[in-house]
Formats: structure tokens, C-alpha cells, sequence
């Protein structure tokens, strides 16, 4: 009967920590964006709760304190220890995701962990924002931190921090959060050891086995439900932003009665461009996949994801090694795994699965120097699009989908604090697939350039193949991306960076989601 | 407004609207309290009201004419929104923003729902008409509306609907094209209710001031129905004293006004509350108090600090945005009603859905059939059966037990067993709430009494204090009547609020000063036209502040002085400060922008003088009668003393176990603590040590 309350009780140990980070964080990106994620371990490390706010960050948690403990075995952790890493290669994401692991220890042993996450502005390298378009190499996304002892025994490594500092462009604000991610662990910890204390260690660890089990038992009896055999899907994302031949994402699924597979198998090789996805990002989206087909509502734990098994082979640009430039695998790349394994899973549970959604996230960046003040300025947002038509329902239009949730920027907020204007904002009609069910409209935003010179940089994806539909359902439109100069409209590429004007528009049309079933038996739209 | 006799108190009435019944209470003109509960009756709520109101008049034998205040709180606009059923209404907006609307923020709501459905607009998209025109960011006119623009645009809507929203971009700059788009429906369509949101909030960000602009819309044709209904009841029934209605921060507003601005009473329902849980805070001189409000189909739990609610302006409703101020509640859908089932992996589970008041518990006999929180309490022998709602709902034991008995089977428990799971499972639930509007928002709830209150808070107050460290409960003297005796401590109060969204090195005094004395004269007027004399109207300057470059504000008290560059130096030094509070830390170095200017206006009404004189009770109070009650600290049933509550008077002390009953509420007292009555009559609830 202890169950329920503490299932409670370790939820609330994560969103606690995810509350402090949010709370005491000092960049926009955190505290706004809540780009960042908490989480709590057991003692082999397996995860046993989760805040998080956007998927991305689902399989990387896990990852994180794997990588930790395979360079720093249990017996190697003391009381106000902090492991912090960021490499993409060991336990992290992309560059900009820094993580925090600690220790709970009660009684002089140690009981479990807690870790959290969050992402950085900025973490050096060739561009602001450390996510460079051109890159081709890791060493220009940043600074690389394999699992360090950051706080030994309470004392912070001052070598280090003072290191990390002199590597990154606004030194104040990775001090502030990296101080909230300092302050979420203490929570983290600090509540941890009040729940062994009130409930004594055994009753705890007894607990979490049977927690583990329950979402284990909850997951097999939904797999249970779903008929066995081999299903094979290939999709391919434009290109990799630096050649333009299209790269290849392939899975094979087998399901099980006990265990499903992803086999990534077939996959292109990684990728000279920035789009290669480390394998936590693979993960990612795979949890994400699992979660969706099955019930959301069965809590996140290590027991939940244990009959899922995700293969991808070593150099491909789903498992990439050094030195892949990794930037745009979590925000590109990441979408395009969920419609790859989607499209597999169709052919065994078509009644629940959508047709694709945008599939990307359409991000731009605009910097250049304001006019009056003469003081530099990058803006940078991401821009939803259409959803995929569901098996029972349309499509949401002009949604962030899958594996990212960030709100938008304000016009009010974005022309009071940049020299650029907001022309149009609306849906783009008949964008959506059409269908039994249509699916969701995607965006048209365009913003003029008001600074004398600015430098647009756009990563963008399913500007050339379409999101599909399904059952006979019609494809999404495509997204398209245009640059108004010297009075003419022309199209410019999804992945790219140019110098434009005062007066020039860019125009960002984003995707429309793929429809579902026939268009003959259509179901009229109310309006 | 009626002035009331300084010798005597005026006479007040208070309603308040719950999900499963409609409190009404009466403070006579010697200071006593007359109270009644009425099933609520959510087809149409304005005839539970008058129920309640007939009964409570008849009860205290007065005069409907003689009643000085009558004070509401409704959840009338909370149900149209939720229900959808507003007015149908039409929306102007700039053109080639159309959509603003329907976009949001462009975030979904539940991330691994892939059948999650979009929110459900309050417009059709073929009601939003775009017109030419543009506005920018400093206020100046780019492109400017002509009159040709307008009129298609009136016409082409005022044929279908029943009401007008306007919102155009940067219109909280300049209002000059929303208003003369007013002055076009004004001349050809007097008929139609329109609503522009430089005037319901001139704030930035297009969405949100959309969103609240198209919400009152909505909701104002409604309300203003459901309000002249019941004010021509009243009247009918000879009240002669104009009816105040809650808005959502807790101060109130005349009906007649109300129907304007029917957004700023999204949550009129919540608010009576926190005004109680304020009330009681008073009085026992505890200024950071957690209230708890425990009623039949969910809880409200609110904070307050240093004597003041918290409040917010960045509610939701549904989905939608809507950014005027509001008591910072977090509700859980877990009550008295609160069904319990179990899930898919064999786990007991309670909420959100209930019961209600309709068929409602199983117990009630009424034809519910599911165990619900009040079925387990009274098979724990917390809950007299002949008492409940002083014995206007008889229970029934043996229903409750057939129904909890079915679970038991499933979870292979005994049916106390289960009873008592149920009692921990919906306990733990409202124990994160409280986490989150403590915990999370900065405060550790060890520093914070809790107050229980509602039908039900009392029965789980002390457990949740227990578990989250919470020294002190306090037990209000009636818990179920505990919000509509909130609404009797309130003021007349209005508000209005300007972007400015300028850094404070920049600023000019002289605009500082004119902007505020602009809204102070709107709101001035708006007191004034609700009988509140010129002398005691209190105002107060608030602000937003930020640092720069973030997008959160938080609001600051400016203080009573002149408006001047060290006026605003104080401002912006109390901004660090609290910065430093609520997020561990302050930047004073960094430039600060000013993001909003806000007006608070109000008019006091007579304040509650504690309730009736408490005779001092010298001997030991008596048990009325004895029963079986289930204490999860002893793991059984213990022969327990049950005392009347009405029979305790101020000192009075009860050790545990014991239970208190009364007419609107159980409140238990568990081993090893004891309850001792204290100022007001409310009883405090500690530790033995």
C-alpha cells in the first residue's frame, strides 16, 4: 500500500530538483525554455524518476550516469561528490548539455543518485551558441568534458571551473547555472536521504524493485498486445548541410512477447555535416517512440524501458565517434528517428500511429548589430509546424511536435528588442496532407531586416522529401525557405548561413503534417 | 452603497459557489453567524443561491432589505469557459496575424499523447478578420487604418455573432485603431458587446493579450445573463443592497461592473479561500500561513506570505491564456468524492474523477456505486453516520463497505485495509501539491502553519502536516463555510495595469508619473461609480521588473511617496531583493527594465471583527459519545472520545485520540497530539511533546 506514496515521493524528489534548476537558473534558456531535465537513480544506476520537459532529454539522463560509473565505480563515490561531463562520445548529447551526477549516501554506503541537466547558451567553440552549421568537426562545437570529479567532498575542483570559464563566451551566466545545477543536486540529495531516513533503507530498496517491476510488468503487458514479426522502414533526411546527398535512417522492428528491438542496422555512415546523432539522442527518440505506441502513463522508470533493446552500429550516424560534429543530431536528426520507427510500427499497430508530423524544428538565427546602439544582437528561435494526422483525428496545426516543446518568441517581445519586423505570421493554408484525417497546418513567418547587415543562418529539414501520409492519406507540403533581395524572391537551401541586408525578408514556411486514410471519406473540417 | 451603523455591525451575506454544495452565511448586525449549505445545482447555479439565501434569511429571521453587503463568488465564468459555451463572437486583428490566436505559444499540452487534442478554440477561424493597418514597437503609426478598412471589417462580422473582440499588434502603445474600430460597431451595431484589449489589458505579447481580450468576450454575455437573473431574484426578494461579485484576486467588484469585465472573474470561486486561510492568519497572528481547502470533488491548496495572498497573472484556464491577476492557487482534483479504482498494474489508485454531488458517494444511498475518499473515512470510523452535514445526509455504512469491499478483493486486502489505502493514496496526492506551491516556489512549508479547512480538510490536515513537517494546524471555527466567511473579509477593489517596457536608466520621471496617474484616475472613477468615498479610497503602484534580457517579471510594491528618481531607486533596490528571495539570487549590477506599471484600487469595507466573545471554559470538556476509529499510527481501531465541537470553549484542550465533530466538518485529533481552542474559536492542533 506504501507504493503509491512513494512512487509520489520519488516524483516529487525529481520535480523538486527540476524546480530548483528552473528557479535559481540564470539564462533564458533554462528558466524560460526549461531546456533541462532532473532525475533520480538507485544504486546500480538504473533511473527510478524524471522531470523533464522536453523528450530529448528521456534516454540521455540514463546514459549520463552510466558513462560516470563505469569511470568511477560505486566504491569510488564520497559524500558531496559532483560528476559533471558533457561529451556526446561518453554519456552526453550535444556540447551544450552539461550534466551533474551525486551520490546519496546514507549510512556511509551508497544508497542511489541523483543527476540533472540542463542546456548551456553557450560552450565555446566557432559560433555563439556553440552550435555551429558548418561544422564538421566536434572540436569546433566547444568544449568537451568527458565524467570529471567536478566537487570532491564537498570542495569544487577550482582548476576546473576556472578552465570551463576561460572556454565560453559569457563567463557570468554558465557561473549562475552552473551554481543552480550545484544547488538542484544538494535538493536532490538532501530529499533522497529524508525519504530512507522516514521509510529505513530496506523498505526503500525493496520499493524499488518492485517499482522497477511494476512499470516492467505494465510495459509487457502492452507489448503483449502487440502481434509479433519483423517490420522494416527507411526514411532519409535531406542532407547533412554540407553535401546535398540525402542520409539515410533505416530500423528494422522486432517484436516480441517479452522484448521489442530497434535495429538501427543500414543507417548512412556519420556524416561529415553536424547532423549525427549520439547514441543517447538515439535513445531519445526511441523511449519517446515506446512511451507514445504504449501507455504515457506508465511511470518512467529503468523497469519501463528494460524490454525495449536499441541497436545501432558504431560510425553511423546514429552512433557516431569522434570527432562527428553532433550539433543538430538532437534538434534535426532526433525528429527523423521518430518518423523512421513510426513508419515501421505502422505496419503492426496501424490504429495508433500518426502520419508524420513537420520533422524538424526550423531553426533561425539572425545576428547582425543594432543600429542606434551599434551593439551586436543574435536572435534565435524554433517554429513549429503541422502534426501528422492521427488514426482517429486531424492533425494540430502550427505545433512544436515529438521531441521538442519550446514556446515561441513573442512579435511584441521580438521587435522591442531587435531591429527586425514581423510581416506575416499565420498557417499556411492547405499545407496539411489531405485525408480521411488532414493533417496539421504548418507556419509562415516572415521578418525583415531592419539592421544595415545581418547573418542568417537556417537548419532545416524536410525541404525536400515531404512528411508522408498514411493509409492513402495525401504528404504533408514541404517546407520551404525564401530570401527577399534587391526586389526578387528567392529560394535558399535548408541548412544554411548568408549575409543579408536591411530590407531583405526571410520567409520560413514550415512543413505541414502528412493526412490519414483516403480522401474520399473525408471528414469535413468544421470551419 | 450603503452605510452601515456604527454602533451595530452591518449585515453581510456571503455565497459561495462549490463544486458539490453552495455555502451561504449570514453575519448578523450583533456580530452572529447564521450558516446554511444547499446542493449546489451546476444546470443553472443561481438557483442554489437564492435557495441558500431564503434559508439563511428565514434562519436568522431578517429582512431582506436589511442586509447591507451581499458578497459572491461564482464559478459561472469558470463553467462557460470549460464548457463552451460562451457567446459566439467575432475577432478583429491585424492583417497577416490572423492565426495568433489559434497558435498559441505553439506548444501542445501533454508530450506523449500522440491523440492529444489541440485546445479548443473560442473562435472559428473564418470569425477573425484581418484589417490593414500597423503599429510599431514605439507606438508609431506605419501603416494607418483607413475608414474604408474598417467598415468591411464591421460589416463582414457583425452579421453572425454576438459579441467583438479587437486586438491589434502593439495597441498597448497606441490605442488609436482598436478605438476607432469601437466608434465603428458603436455607430452601426449599439447592440453589440465589444471588447479591445488596450483597454482590457494593454500588455505586451500578442497571444496572451489576445487570449484574455477574446475570453472576456466570451464569457461577458454569459455572465451578464446569469447576473441580471439573479439580481432581479434578489430584488424580487426585496434585497435592496447591489450584489458584489469576487473577481479572481480577491477583491470584489458590483455586479453591474462585473458584466464588463467578466474575465477578471475566471476564478471568483477560488478566491473566497485564500481570503479565509487570510482571515484566520490575521487573527492568530501567524503572517505565513498554507491554506487548505479540502471539499468534495477537489482541493485548492494557496500561500501566504507576511499577511498577503499570493497572487498571479499568469493564469490559464483550459488552455487558454488569460493574464489578469489572480490568487496564485494550485488545485487537485482529489476531495471528499474522489473515486477510487485501481490501474492496470494492480496499484491502488484515487481521483481525479468524483463523484460529485450527484449520485455522489456511495454511502449517500443516493446510487453511487463506486468507493470514494468519504466512504473510506467512515468505515474508519472518522465520519459519524448520523451526523454528516449535522444529519441532513444520513450515510450508510454497509453501502460504503460493499462498495470498498470490491476493491479489497482485487488488491487481496481486508476492507479496513483498503479503506485505509485509499486515505493514503489521496493524501499523497495533495501532498504534492502543497510541495509544489511551497517547495517550489521557494518556501519550506516547516516555516508555515497549515490551515485545514472545507468539509473534509480538518479529517486530513494533520497527516499531510506531519509528513511535510509542518509544526501547527489550525482548524477554523465552521471549515465548511470557511471560503464564503472569506468573502465576508474583503474590499471593493479595481485594477489596471500599461506596458512600458523601459530600462530604468532610461526612464523618464515624467512619463513614470503621468502613466500612473492615467490609470489611477481610470480606476478612481471606477470606485467612485460604486459609491466608495473620494477620502478612503487606498491606492497602491506596483510595478513589473526584470533584469535584462530575461522574459519573466516579478511584481514589486512601489511605495505611498512622490514618484521620483529615488522613488524609483527603492522600486528597483526591493526588485534585487526579492529577486534574491524568490530565486537565490540578485544581479545589481545589471541593467533592469521596467516591464508594466500596475494600479491597485480600493475601497475598505467594514473589517470582520473575530467571531462571537468565546466564554472562557474552565473545566475539562466532555465526550458525547465513544467509537471505533482506525489511527494509522497504531495500525488499529482505538475506542476514541467524540466531543461536540460546539460544546468547547476558548482554552479548551482535547488530547488525542479524539474526534471533533460538527455541523459542517470532522476534524481528528490523532495520538499523541492535542487540539486546544485558541482566539476566534479556532482550534490549534500540535505535537505533544
Amino acid at each position: 500500500m506504501s507504493f503509491e506514496v512513494l512512487r509520489n515521493a520519488f516524483i516529487s524528489v525529481a520535480e523538486e530538483m527540476g524546480a530548483a534548476l528552473v528557479r535559481t537558473a540564470y539564462s533564458p534558456n533554462i528558466k524560460e525554455r526549461r531546456d533541462c531535465s532532473a532525475a533520480v537513480f538507485d544504486i546500480q544506476g538504473e533511473m527510478v524518476s524524471q522531470a523533464e520537459h522536453i523528450p530529448v532529454h528521456l534516454g540521455a539522463m540514463p546514459e549520463s550516469v552510466k558513462a560516470a560509473l563505469k569511470l568511477y565505480p560505486t566504491g569510488e563515490w564520497n559524500e558531496g561528490d559532483i560528476v559533471i561531463l558533457n561529451d556526446p562520445f561518453e554519456g552526453g548529447t550535444h556540447l551544450p548539455d552539461i550534466t551533474f551526477i551525486s551520490p546519496v549516501i546514507y549510512n556511509d554506503e551508497v544508497a542511489g543518485f541523483v543527476a540533472n541537466r540542463a542546456h548551456h547558451a553557450d560552450i565555446g567553440g566557432s559560433a555563439p551558441g556553440s552550435m555551429p552549421g558548418a561544422a564538421s568537426e566536434i572540436f569546433q562545437e566547444g568544449l568537451r568534458i568527458p565524467p570529471i570529479k567536478f566537487v570532491e567532498e564537498g570542495n569544487i575542483n577550482q582548476a576546473l571551473w576556472r578552465l570551463l570559464l576561460a572556454n565560453v563566451r559569457t563567463p557570468i551566466e554558465r557561473e549562475g547555472d552552473l551554481q543552480a545545477q550545484l544547488a538542484s543536486n544538494t535538493t536532490g540529495v538532501t530529499r533522497y536521504k529524508a525519504i530512507l531516513k522516514k521509510y529505513s533503507p530496506s523498505v526503500i530498496f525493496t520499493f524499488l524493485a518492485d517499482f522497477h517491476t511494476y512499470s516492467r510488468q505494465r510495459m509487457l503487458q502492452q507489448l503483449q498486445q502487440i502481434p509479433q514479426g519483423n517490420f522494416i522502414f527507411t526514411d532519409y533526411m535531406d542532407n547533412d548541410g554540407i553535401s546535398t546527398i540525402p542520409v539515410q535512417l533505416s530500423v528494422k522492428v522486432s517484436t516480441h512477447h517479452n522484448h521489442i528491438i530497434f535495429d538501427f542496422t543500414g543507417s548512412s555512415p556519420q556524416t561529415q555535416g553536424n547532423i549525427n546523432a549520439p547514441f543517447a539522442v538515439t535513445l531519445s527518440s526511441s523511449y519517446y517512440v515506446l512511451r507514445c505506441v504504449t501507455d504515457p502513463n506508465i511511470p518512467v522508470n529503468a523497469g519501463c524501458y528494460s524490454p525495449l533493446e536499441v541497436i545501432a552500429p558504431q560510425g553511423s550516424v546514429l552512433n557516431p565517434i569522434p570527432p562527428a560534429a553532433v550539433s543538430a543530431g538532437n534538434v534535426e536528426t532526433s525528429q527523423r528517428i521518430v518518423d523512421v520507427l513510426f513508419g515501421a510500427l505502422e505496419q503492426v499497430i496501424p490504429d495508433r500511429i500518426p502520419a508524420a508530423s513537420q520533422g524538424t524544428m526550423n531553426n533561425l538565427t539572425i545576428g547582425g548589430l543594432i543600429p542606434r546602439t551599434m551593439q551586436s544582437f543574435t536572435f534565435y528561435e524554433t517554429i513549429g509546424g503541422g502534426l501528422g494526422a492521427r488514426p482517429s483525428a486531424h492533425g494540430i496545426d502550427g505545433i512544436h511536435s515529438h521531441m521538442t516543446n519550446t514556446a515561441n518568441t513573442p512579435i511584441e517581445a521580438l521587435e522591442t528588442a531587435y531591429p527586425l519586423r514581423v510581416l506575416r505570421y499565420h498557417f499556411r493554408s492547405k499545407s496539411g496532407g489531405s485525408g480521411q484525417y488532414h493533417g496539421g497546418m504548418g507556419i509562415r513567418r516572415d521578418i525583415e531586416i531592419l539592421s544595415d547587415t545581418a547573418v542568417v543562418s537556417v537548419q532545416s529539414e524536410r525541404r525536400h522529401f515531404a512528411p508522408w501520409g498514411l493509409q492513402g492519406g495525401n504528404p504533408g507540403k514541404r517546407g520551404k525557405n525564401l530570401h527577399f533581395h534587391a526586389g526578387k524572391w528567392k529560394e535558399i537551401p535548408g541548412k544554411v548561413t548568408f549575409p543579408a541586408q536591411k530590407g531583405d525578408i526571410i520567409s520560413i514556411r514550415t512543413p505541414g503534417g502528412g493526412g490519414f486514410g483516403n480522401t474520399k471519406k473525408s471528414i469535413t473540417q468544421e470551419e | 452603497m450603503s452605510v452601515s451603523n456604527p454602533s451595530k455591525e452591518p449585515i453581510r451575506i456571503g455565497i459561495d459557489i462549490g463544486g458539490t454544495f453552495t455555502d451561504v452565511l449570514l453575519l448578523d448586525s450583533t456580530g452572529k453567524r447564521w450558516h446554511v449549505k444547499v446542493r449546489s445545482t451546476p444546470h443553472d447555479s443561481s438557483q442554489g443561491v437564492i435557495n441558500g439565501l431564503h434559508k439563511v434569511l428565514d434562519l436568522a429571521h431578517i429582512q431582506p432589505e436589511k442586509v447591507h453587503y451581499l458578497l459572491h463568488g461564482t464559478t459561472v465564468a469558470t463553467n462557460t469557459v470549460l464548457q463552451r459555451k460562451g457567446a459566439k463572437i467575432g475577432l478583429i486583428t491585424t492583417k497577416g496575424f490572423e492565426d495568433i490566436l489559434h497558435i498559441g505559444r505553439q506548444q501542445r499540452t501533454s508530450l506523449y499523447d500522440l491523440f492529444v487534442k489541440p485546445v479548443a478554440p473560442l473562435i472559428p477561424r473564418k470569425h477573425i478578420v484581418g484589417v490593414e493597418e500597423r503599429i510599431l514597437a514605439d507606438g508609431t503609426v506605419h501603416l494607418p487604418l483607413t475608414e474604408k478598412q474598417a467598415k468591411k471589417a464591421t460589416q463582414r462580422l457583425s452579421q453572425n455573432v454576438e459579441a467583438i473582440a479587437i486586438c491589434l499588434l502593439f495597441a498597448y502603445q497606441n490605442s488609436k485603431h482598436e478605438k476607432e474600430l469601437l466608434t465603428e460597431f458603436r455607430k452601426h451595431h449599439p447592440q453589440l458587446p465589444v471588447t479591445i484589449s488596450s483597454s482590457i489589458l494593454p500588455e505586451y505579447r500578442e497571444y496572451e493579450r489576445m487570449s484574455t481580450t477574446v475570453l472576456n468576450a466570451y464569457v461577458a454575455p454569459v455572465l451578464a445573463k446569469y447576473l441580471q437573473h439573479l439580481d432581479s431574484a434578489l430584488i424580487s426578494m426585496g434585497l435592496q443592497t447591489p450584489m458584489l461579485i469576487m473577481q479572481s484576486h480577491g477583491g470584489v467588484l458590483q455586479s453591474q461592473l462585473a458584466r464588463e469585465q467578466a474575465v477578471r472573474l475566471l476564478f471568483s470561486g477560488l478566491a473566497g479561500g485564500s481570503l479565509g486561510g487570510r482571515y484566520t492568519s490575521q487573527i492568530m497572528n501567524l503572517p505565513n500561513v498554507i491554506t487548505f481547502d479540502m471539499g468534495g470533488t477537489s482541493t485548492d491548496v494557496s500561500l501566504i506570505t507576511n499577511g498577503q495572498v499570493r497572487e498571479t497573472s499568469e493564469g490559464h484556464i483550459d488552455g487558454l491564456s488569460c493574464r489578469v491577476p489572480m490568487v496564485d492557487v494550485e488545485t487537485v482534483g482529489a476531495g471528499g468524492g474522489s473515486i477510487a479504482w485501481i490501474d492496470e498494474g494492480n496499484i491502488l489508485r484515487v481521483g481525479p474523477h468524483s463523484a460529485g454531488a450527484n449520485p455522489g458517494p456511495a454511502a449517500y444511498g443516493s446510487g453511487g456505486q463506486d468507493p470514494t475518499v468519504t466512504d473510506a473515512n467512515l468505515l474508519l470510523g472518522r465520519l459519524n453516520p448520523e451526523y454528516f452535514l449535522g444529519g441532513d445526509i444520513p450515510l450508510h455504512s454497509k453501502l460504503a463497505k460493499s462498495a470498498i469491499k470490491q476493491l479489497s478483493r482485487q488488491l487481496s486486502l481486508s476492507t479496513e485495509e483498503c479503506a485505509f489505502g485509499i486515505i493514503r493514496v489521496v493524501n499523497a496526492n495533495m501532498e504534492r501539491a502543497i510541495r509544489i506551491v511551497s517547495i517550489q516556489r521557494g518556501y519550506d512549508p516547516r516555516d508555515f502553519a497549515l490551515i485545514a479547512f472545507g468539509g473534509a480538510g480538518p479529517m486530513h490536515g494533520w497527516a499531510l502536516a506531519k509528513s511535510l513537517g509542518i509544526p501547527r494546524v489550525i482548524v477554523p471555527l465552521a471549515p465548511g463555510l470557511h471560503s464564503a466567511l472569506g468573502l465576508l473579509t474583503t474590499n471593493l477593489r479595481s485594477d489596471q495595469s500599461q506596458t512600458v517596457l523601459v530600462s530604468t536608466e532610461s526612464l523618464n520621471i515624467k512619463q513614470l508619473q503621468d502613466t500612473y496617474k492615467k490609470l489611477e484616475n481610470q480606476l478612481r472613477k471606477l470606485l467612485d461609480t460604486q459609491g466608495v468615498p473620494k477620502q478612503s479610497i487606498m491606492i497602491s503602484r506596483l510595478a513589473d521588473l526584470r533584469y535584462r534580457g530575461q522574459a519573466y517579471e516579478i511584481t514589486i510594491q512601489g511605495s505611498g511617496g512622490r514618484i521620483s528618481k529615488r522613488w524609483l531607486n527603492t522600486l528597483v533596490a526591493d526588485f534585487h531583493r526579492q529577486h534574491k528571495q524568490q530565486y537565490g539570487y540578485a544581479t545589481t549590477s545589471a541593467p533592469v527594465t521596467i516591464v508594466n506599471l500596475r494600479v491597485v484600487a480600493s475601497g475598505p469595507m467594514p473589517s470582520l471583527k473575530p467571531a462571537e466573545a468565546f466564554q472562557k471554559q474552565s473545566k475539562l470538556p466532555e465526550p458525547k459519545m465513544q467509537r471505533k476509529v482506525y489511527y494509522e499510527e497504531v495500525g488499529k481501531f482505538i475506542e476514541t472520545p467524540i466531543f461536540e465541537r460546539t460544546s468547547l470553549g476558548l482554552g479548551s484542550k482535547v488530547n488525542g485520540p479524539a474526534i471533533i465533530e460538527q455541523v459542517d466538518s470532522t476534524t481528528i485529533v490523532h495520538p499523541n497530539t492535542r487540539a486546544v481552542v485558541r482566539l476566534g474559536g479556532n482550534l490549534v492542533l500540535e505535537a505533544i511533546t
